[in-house]
């Protein structure tokens, strides 16, 4: 494993997605619209959560769900395109690049993009001075975890679905009860006894979700949460090599 | 690049390949050697097992059973260094759409550890070479047409200036005249010395093109040769195309659907028959000899 030729792979998404001009943003506009209509507009019915007003409270859980959104969609369907549709990874594989640096290339460019959608999210709640800006660094740095684990799942995924429409099926059965279900709109002590052990251990998002909400609150990083997000964006970066081989090298 | 700068014995070995996908038993025994400068095409019918055999000298097939060295590379146990000596034109288009014509050729220069400087300067000598024209150097490749397209695969695999060229069906679906065009291109390659390894459903094109035509059927290699050899070793010299179908009188011959073909060796060994709604009297081709031998059209 040579991270150089990683890098290439990353290296040609960076030039072709440069070349969408605008459209680069499109996707982080999701988060903003869901933050205006729940802070904005249900927080104002809310009031106070936590002990926090209700947008302070949401606000972590957005820049979270904008680095899944950024990184997941990114390795399922953009990378479903490039590899089945495009046959970009049989090009690649046709050069010096090697199938665990195309996987780790392909995460790690789907982590940058996660990453730069969280950094839009951060960008407006410091307009909106939710945040300042030194915690808004934080939190970007924090993101990136967050958005690797996701673009590792997202990978993974891509390396087992038979057709892009499974990807849909995944939204809606996993991704979409993550984003609600990770005390991203309220917190887990209304959910109902039995459901509460499940999140944490089902939903990587509510580790990255209790991450950015506990620095904001006090500063600290809690390690009892990042560790899992780390540790989960290992595990699955070595199975997506795994089924991505199986699925290109038969 | 080689060690004392000796170059290996053979550009491709490959012995007593096996291949299975679940209980498909898809190469078996496959023994193949492919001299340095060698053209040699690979010809069978849809299931013969050559764009399987394909992909495992590129690394795209897990090697089971069996060795296959590119020059002095293993390719099981040192990919990269097999794949530094072959440049690959796959059989489905899979260029970088999002890219434009150079674009293409210096994101694949870098990835084929090919500096800036080198990989523009390559990449113009090749889409000359390739003909492509000047106006559509900075296009998009999906404003590209099918035969430009299929240059500019041919342009980017000859990047690294590899010693060995693999192809899969490098001409399929493309009209006859770009065809041609591109025949005309890879022979001139061979003055360059390189080794080319293709598989194709043309018959003429193999004929053409290679020194030596391996065909394979089942998953076996069931014959190897120069074409005109192959053919002289299996048929007579003429081929008589009947409809409907006589008694050959122990001849050579093959059924086709309502057709019969008979093997000659003289032109006028058989008179038209009354009756006869086609009596077509031609030379014995590659594709008769392959037809012969295993009953498979390709």
């Amino acid at each position: 494993m040579n991270p150089i030729y990683a890098w290439k792979v990353f290296y040609r998404n960076l030039r072709a997605w440069w070349k969408l001009g605008w459209a680069i943003i499109i996707n982080a506009l999701d988060p903003l619209i869901f933050l205006a209509a729940f802070g904005l507009g249900l927080g104002k019915l809310i009031g106070q959560v936590d002990g926090m007003p209700y947008l302070d409270y949401i606000a972590p859980a957005m820049v979270a769900i904008a680095a899944l959104y950024g990184s997941f969609f990114e390795t399922t369907y953009n990378a479903f395109v490039r590899m089945y549709y495009d046959r970009l990874y049989e090009a690649y594989l046709s050069t010096r690049v090697n199938l665990e640096e195309l996987v780790i290339g392909e995460i790690a460019w789907g982590t940058f993009r996660g990453s730069v959608y969280a950094l839009l999210v951060i960008i407006v709640l410091m307009a909106f001075q939710i945040i300042s800006p030194p915690d808004g660094l934080v939190m970007l740095v924090l993101s990136i975890p967050v958005a690797l684990n996701f673009s590792a799942l997202g990978l993974l995924m891509s390396g087992v679905v038979p057709s892009i429409t499974f990807f849909d099926y995944i939204y809606f059965v996993y991704i979409s009860p993550m984003m609600l279900f990770s005390e991203t709109y309220f917190p887990l002590k209304v959910l109902p006894d039995f459901l509460r052990p499940m999140v944490p251990i089902a939903f990587p998002l509510y580790h990255g979700v209790r991450t950015m909400r506990q620095f904001l609150m006090n500063g600290e990083i809690p390690l009892l949460h990042i560790t899992p997000v780390l540790l989960s964006a290992i595990a699955l970066t070595i199975l997506s090599i795994m089924l991505m081989r199986r699925r290109l090298i038969k | 690049m080689m060690a004392g700068n000796r170059l290996p014995l053979y550009a491709i070995e490959i012995r007593n390949l096996h291949k299975w996908y679940g209980r498909n038993h898809v190469l078996r025994g496959v023994n193949l050697t492919i001299a340095h400068g060698e053209y040699v095409a690979i010809l069978g019918p849809n299931g013969a097992g050559k764009t399987t055999l394909m992909k495992s000298i590129i690394g795209m097939a897990r090697v089971q059973k069996g060795k296959i060295r590119v020059m002095d590379a293993d390719v099981k146990s040192d990919i990269r260094k097999a794949r530094s000596f072959m440049g690959i034109v796959h059989q489905e288009n899979n260029l970088d759409i999002y890219l434009s014509v150079m674009e293409n050729l210096m994101i694949y220069g870098y990835m084929l550890d090919l500096t800036k400087g080198e990989a523009r300067k390559k990449a113009e000598e090749l889409l000359e070479f390739m003909e492509i024209e000047k106006h559509l150097w900075n296009e998009k490749v999906e404003n590209l047409s099918g035969g430009t397209k299929r240059k500019l695969m041919i342009a980017r695999a000859l990047l690294s200036e590899p010693p060995i060229v693999i192809m899969d069906e490098p001409t399929t679906g493309l009209d006859p005249s770009i065809r041609r065009i591109l025949w005309d291109r890879l022979l001139s390659l061979k003055q360059k010395g390189k080794t080319l390894l293709l598989t194709t459903h043309y018959m003429e094109e193999a004929h053409y093109l290679s020194d030596r035509v391996v065909f394979m059927h089942g998953g076996r290699i069931i014959e190897d040769g120069p074409p005109d050899a192959l053919i002289k070793k299996h048929l007579p010299p003429y081929a008589l195309e009947i409809s409907p179908p006589i008694e050959p009188g122990g001849r050579p011959h093959i059924y086709t659907g309502n057709s019969l073909i008979i093997y000659l060796r003289n032109p006028s060994e058989i008179e038209p028959p009354e009756g006869v709604s086609r009596f077509l009297l031609r030379r014995t081709t590659l594709e008769d000899a392959f037809l012969y031998l295993t009953g498979s059209r390709l």
